[in-house]
């Protein structure tokens, strides 16, 4: 097969930090090529390079056998590279068509609306979706962006598609139906890069597969077919996988966490939750499965306190939950939010003032009058060190790390004081194996430890791993727990149709 | 081809923070010399003017520092805000009410007369804390934008000064829109040093006091979480109410004490000029000193020395008062053209 992409020796850095060290890629025509590896490992930053965000420092990079140097995006774009991103790269309040006509209508050569329309249908029609051109992307579902960002990127002309993480974001219905549009873009004869760090991903839907470890390329385009997870793992990381830690029968204490019947209202593009019930005891993992908007953000803030309920009761132990935020941490409550950088961390302050926080709040706070660097340098360290938090500094801006530590730091912020209640939501979700590993692992000593955990989580695989028992969550209503061994993927599936 | 790139800045460092802040300086004072020797004057003029008078003659000084004593107490208002991404426009109607409320106390002999000064100076704080605090409530329980409060407030304030003066506090023997003059015993004293009076012991300590409750104190550490994300600051518990409530209300009690000076230490008595141009400088002092207590107190007396330069320039150069404040816009856009380079490195390269 002829050559869409050769990328050879590709060095860049920012800063003082070397993001790739002599990166090497070719990309064939007609194929499917996932391109895997750890978060940080220079996927994104190499791809980057080909698509014109990124100069690179030093090495070669040929497009259809002839050397090319893109000074832009642009450029690259008028080339035929397309990038999906991760975060896509759409106006939320205008529609679907009006985004379309935005990125696409002077390299298409749209003279006006009718012609832009005609375009949109035409593709959708070849690609087998259809999306609403007057709809507000705003209020469109993740997937439907996802499809109008592929859409937008094929309508400009492009042939080499390069998908950032595609199925980060999507459940697993979505996420095959994505990866089936990759496979379908190949045979129709363009090139598609499919950045991901799955496995399934690699094995079950790509032709051939190349792995970067450190900035550097450990296997170059190697055909997929022959290829194991083990394989892929060891290559990705370099040594043997931790294998997961074996659990103890947890036995569980009293009743630590319960919701009697709650209801509150929803947040803005949310759901509202209806007749909310449940129990965790102590030393149980409590798994809530269900696909991500139908309810669980909610959820979250209910329990909380950042949202008020309109009926029901939340209560810890035998006694209602006190009111607010700092009340609800100071009775023992600890939470993982999803989204870490908006409800988490505060990503402009430096490590130790995001650790130091939580110890100056509620009616025993551990400094008042003279809040010295010194103290909150020492909890950072503490932090660091036990949390293994890489290359920090108690100084540093924690919008620098990268998402791993971030939640590591997250889990050290949380994991302080004495506890009885952990609920983390998609604790696991971007990252890469050895930070899940990490994650996973304090969430099962806590409930060991006879921490009642609440895990919300999107990702079957996870809940199925750690949970003693599971409910399923599905438009604002949870259903009741049953004990881990007497469920399946099916009976979940069931449960999420029958609520609907 | 070399190229202009531009990138943005992973981290910044202090050093580079000084050094923009001081070209931004630099640059301003370069385009306002050149602005001024277009005037007609020397380089010998401005240096004399600028320098020598402002600063190193007494006369000169004595008017520079008393003019710094209120501007301290409102670049700290505006900086003590800005802690907490609360933009304070008020600082005139904060500090009207804080001199009307010390007025009020001369005039109706309220409390022990042996306490009048501390009695002026507490009511001082509380119309000032008042007028913004009223401002920080509306913006938390009514999400009233509060640019547009502050501002309007200023409008309120100064409205009932021209009621007062024009009515029930008249001056009853001239007629004159003006208060009675304060009793000797209720005036802040004189340092012996031209018209510098106590109260720029109050603005000193008033700094300090800002400088440790914005670095070292737990309601200090809690601001900074409500700047940096709201959000999380009030899902891991922090007040977040209350912080922007408390910061303000302190701001508002600041740029108070800042008239409470004014009528006590310089006019002894409520004046139509009392709370005037303070609201443009207050925001450059505060820019300047990039929201530090302790650098509002270097900004402040550096613009009160372009104050003093300017009323020289009016009086011998017949340059128009707006003079200063174009110098004032001059500086301010300089240095935030410059912050730029703190966000963004640029360099030559292909």
């Amino acid at each position: 097969m002829a050559l869409a992409v050769r990328l050879a020796g590709v060095e860049k850095s920012f800063g003082t930090r070397p993001a790739l060290l002599g990166a090497d890629f070719s990309l064939s025509w007609g194929e499917v090529h996932a391109l895997l590896g750890e978060n940080g490992a220079g996927k994104s930053t190499l791809m980057n390079v080909l698509a014109g965000f990124y100069a690179a420092d030093a090495g070669g990079v040929e497009v259809d056998g002839r050397p090319v140097r893109y000074e832009n995006p642009a450029a690259a774009a008028d080339a035929g590279i397309g990038m999906i991103h991760q975060h896509f790269k759409l106006v939320g309040p205008l529609s679907v068509l009006e985004n379309l006509q935005l990125a696409c209508a002077k390299r298409a050569g749209w003279k006006n609306r009718a012609a832009a329309l005609a375009a949109m249908e035409a593709m959708g029609a070849q690609l087998g979706f259809r999306l609403n051109p007057r709809g507000r992307v705003d209020e469109l579902a993740v997937s439907d962006r996802q499809k109008l960002e592929i859409m937008k990127v094929l309508l400009a002309g492009a042939r080499i598609l390069v998908m950032d993480e595609p199925t980060a974001v999507l459940t697993e219905a979505e996420a095959q139906a994505a990866l089936g549009l990759a496979r379908q873009l190949a045979q129709s004869g363009r090139a598609v890069v499919l950045i991901t760090h799955k496995l399934r991903d690699v094995l079950g839907y790509s032709d051939r597969v190349t792995v970067m470890r450190g900035g550097r390329t450990v296997i170059d385009g190697a055909a997929s077919e022959g290829m194991t997870a083990e394989s892929l793992a060891r290559a990705m990381v370099g040594a043997e996988p931790v294998a997961p830690l074996p659990r103890h029968a947890a036995r569980p204490a009293r009743e630590a966490l319960r919701l009697v019947n709650v209801s509150a209202a929803a947040s803005e593009h949310g759901v509202p939750l209806h007749d909310v019930s449940l129990d965790v005891r102590g030393g149980e993992i409590l798994g809530i499965a269900g696909v991500g908007g139908n309810g669980q953000a909610e959820f979250l803030e209910v329990l909380v306190g950042l949202r008020r309920v309109s009926a029901g009761a939340v209560m810890f132990g035998d006694a209602a939950a006190p009111e607010g935020p700092a009340a609800r941490r100071a009775a023992g409550l600890r939470f993982i939010p999803a989204d870490r950088m908006g409800m988490g961390l505060f990503g402009a302050l430096p490590l130790n003032v995001n650790v130091a926080l939580p110890r100056l709040l509620g009616p025993r706070p551990e400094r008042r009058w003279l809040v010295r660097r010194g103290w909150m340098d020492g909890l950072a360290n503490a932090a660091i060190g036990g949390f293994e938090v890489a290359g920090a500094q108690p100084g540093t801006p924690v919008r620098l790390l990268s998402g791993g530590n971030a939640q590591k730091l997250m889990l050290a912020r949380e994991f302080v004081g004495s506890f009885s209640i952990i609920a983390a939501h998609s604790p696991t979700r971007g990252l890469d194996i050895r930070a899940v590993q990490a994650v996973q692992a304090r969430l099962r000593a806590a409930a060991e430890a006879g921490v009642a955990v609440l895990l919300i989580s999107e990702d079957l695989d996870e809940i199925m791993e750690l949970s003693d028992r599971v409910a399923v969550m599905s438009h604002g209503r949870l259903s009741e727990a049953e004990p881990i061994a007497q469920v399946d993927r099916g009976r979940i599936g069931r449960l999420m149709l029958e609520m609907a | 081809m070399p190229m202009l790139r531009v990138s943005p800045r992973l981290e910044i460092s202090n050093r580079l923070l000084a050094l923009t802040l001081a070209l931004g300086i630099l640059t301003g004072l370069a385009v306002s010399t050149a602005f001024l020797l277009t005037q007609g004057m020397g380089f010998a003029d401005l240096a004399s003017q600028f320098i020598g008078y402002t600063l190193g003659d007494p006369a000169g000084l004595d008017q520079t520092l008393t003019r710094s004593i209120a501007l301290i107490m409102v670049g700290l208002s505006v900086a003590v805000c800005l802690r907490v991404k609360f933009w304070n426009i008020g600082v005139e109607g904060q500090l009207w009410a804080g001199a009307l409320a010390a007025t009020a106390v001369v005039l109706y002999h309220i409390g022990p007369a042996s306490l009048r000064l501390e009695t002026m100076f507490v009511a001082s704080m509380l119309g000032g804390g008042l007028w913004c605090g009223v401002c920080a409530a509306a913006k938390i329980y009514l999400r009233a934008n509060e640019v547009i409060t502050t501002l309007l407030m200023n409008y309120v304030a100064s409205m009932l000064a021209q009621q007062l003066l024009y009515g029930i506090w008249r001056n009853p023997t001239d007629s004159y829109p003006v208060s009675q003059t304060f009793p000797r015993a209720d005036r802040l004293a004189l340092l012996g040093f031209g018209h510098v009076h106590a109260g720029i012991i109050l603005s000193i300590a008033a700094a300090l006091f800002c400088w440790w409750l914005c670095t070292f104190s737990r309601v200090g550490v809690m601001a900074k979480a409500v700047a940096a994300n709201p959000v999380a600051a009030r899902a891991v518990g922090v007040p977040v109410g209350r912080v922007i409530l408390l910061m303000a209300t302190l701001a508002g009690a600041l740029s108070g004490i800042a008239g409470f000076g004014i009528v006590a230490g310089q006019e002894y008595k409520l004046t139509q000029f009392v709370g005037n141009d303070f609201i443009f400088p207050s925001i450059v002092v505060a820019y300047l000193a990039r929201a530090n207590p302790l650098g509002v107190v270097v900004a402040s007396v550096a613009i009160a020395a372009l104050y003093t330069a300017g009323d020289s320039l009016k009086a011998f150069y017949q340059l128009p008062g707006a003079t200063v404040l174009a110098i004032e816009a001059v500086l301010l856009f300089c240095v935030s053209c410059f912050e730029f380079l703190i966000r963004y490195r640029v360099a030559w390269g292909r």
